[in-house]
């Protein structure tokens, strides 16, 4: 996890307080709070449910879309079956969350950022795809679901 | 009253520090703020202030990136960012301010008083060279050069080039890869803190080796380094234990 952003968001977080906004900074804190509790818990381990690393991005993508509200929009979506016993290792697509989000940030209109994790036995395959305008960048990983690596990378494009 | 332009990126960066200025430093008058390179250096052009808070990471560029357009114009300048990377050790060596985000009032209200008392502003810009100096040799520390004044000119030596220095009397002789051989009127002892850094090694009175370009370690015969050119380089008694773990904690 980019140190930037934890800092970033404390900063946001002071902002609240200073404005008198509680319930913006409880509702920071809380989120914040959520995020790292998880980051933690994961790390280390060989792999986690699909379920956790979704929830991890969600929680990612919120923090960051408080702070950039009018740049971009998210989803991020499982169409795996079960996805809370199918396992894959942990913070493995973080950092191109991450990516995509400093790519929007980039680009002078709104974005939008899909990432969506889909089965294509025996692989699992994940997208995260970023929009703005006419510019698009996206990345296709596909994991092997229980082993826990990566078997194949393609298509990462300019990530 | 000092003229301040706020530049940062997110608004409500920019909004908390406004607003923690009027609240905490009654003699800044903020009279403009930026959220881009471009936006930053037409204002500070426009406003010609006697202050400028400037965030470093900015999406379009960096504060950097202003400094070297607004060259001229001689504010002084606070830095602020949000953690402490790389180009803090620039700007720390050249005793300019910064604030570390989220922002303490204390030492905002320190670092403001300080540019008060630097107001001369030929030492502002005089200051700001030397950021910018110290950022460029942090860059080329990728690949840092050493510069050799030999007999016949001055060389300039990637340190990688070189795989050990040897003591020649008041002289130094620089063994280099493919065999090259150079000789310097310097004393080994220049060279120790210059090189240690890189990862270079004093392992003997006369002799630093590259430690990159060390082959193999011998107990035998009181401890020597085989280096990439096959040459042995005995390591005295008393360096033997901090060679062994300098070369044990590389990866």
């Amino acid at each position: 996890m980019n140190q930037h952003f934890i800092y970033n968001t404390l900063n946001q977080v002071q902002y609240f307080i200073h404005k008198g906004e509680k319930e913006a900074s409880l509702s920071y804190i809380i989120k914040l709070s959520r995020l790292l509790r998880q980051w933690m818990h994961d790390t280390g381990k060989s792999s986690v449910p699909v379920t956790d690393e979704i929830s991890l991005l969600s929680a990612y993508l919120t923090l960051e879309q408080l702070r950039f509200a009018d740049r971009f929009s998210f989803e991020v979506v499982t169409d795996v079956p079960q996805s809370g016993s199918v396992f894959i290792t942990p913070h493995l697509i973080f950092p191109l969350a991450e990516h995509a989000v400093s790519w929007c940030l980039r680009q002078k209109e709104a974005g939008h950022i899909c990432i969506r994790m889909l089965p294509d036995a025996p692989f699992l395959q994940c997208m995260v795809v970023a929009q703005a305008g006419g510019e698009s960048l996206a990345a296709n990983l596909h994991l092997v679901p229980q082993l826990n690596n990566i078997s194949r990378l393609c298509n990462v494009s300019s990530l | 009253m000092q003229r301040v332009i706020i530049v940062e990126d997110e608004a409500r960066s920019r909004e908390f520090l406004a607003d923690i200025l009027a609240e905490h430093c009654p003699t800044l008058q903020v009279v403009g703020m930026a959220s881009n390179v471009a936006e930053a250096v037409a204002a500070i052009r426009d406003q010609r202030p006697d202050l400028v808070f400037l965030d470093i990471e900015l999406q379009t560029g960096t504060g950097f990136d202003v400094l070297e357009q607004i060259s001229g114009e001689q504010p002084s300048i606070i830095f602020t960012t949000a953690y402490d990377h790389y180009a803090i050790k620039a700007i720390r060596f050249s005793a300019v301010d910064y604030l570390l985000k989220p922002i303490d009032v204390d030492e905002l209200k320190g670092a403001v008083a300080r540019t008060r008392d630097l107001q001369q502003r030929s030492s502002n810009q005089q200051t700001l060279d030397v950021l910018m100096h110290n950022l460029k040799q942090l860059r080329a520390n990728e690949n840092p050069t050493i510069t050799l004044s030999v007999a016949e000119g001055i060389e300039f030596i990637p340190l990688r080039e070189i795989i050990r220095l040897e003591a020649a009397g008041a002289y130094t002789n620089f063994l280099l890869k493919a065999g090259r051989k150079m000789m310097v009127s310097k004393n080994l002892k220049e060279y120790e803190t210059m090189l240690g850094e890189h990862n270079f090694m004093r392992v003997h009175n006369s002799h630093i080796i590259n430690l990159a370009e060390v082959k193999r370690f011998v107990k035998s015969d009181g401890g020597y380094a085989v280096m990439s050119d096959d040459a042995q380089v005995v390591i005295s008694p008393k360096k033997k234990d901090d060679f062994v773990r300098m070369m044990m904690s590389r990866i």
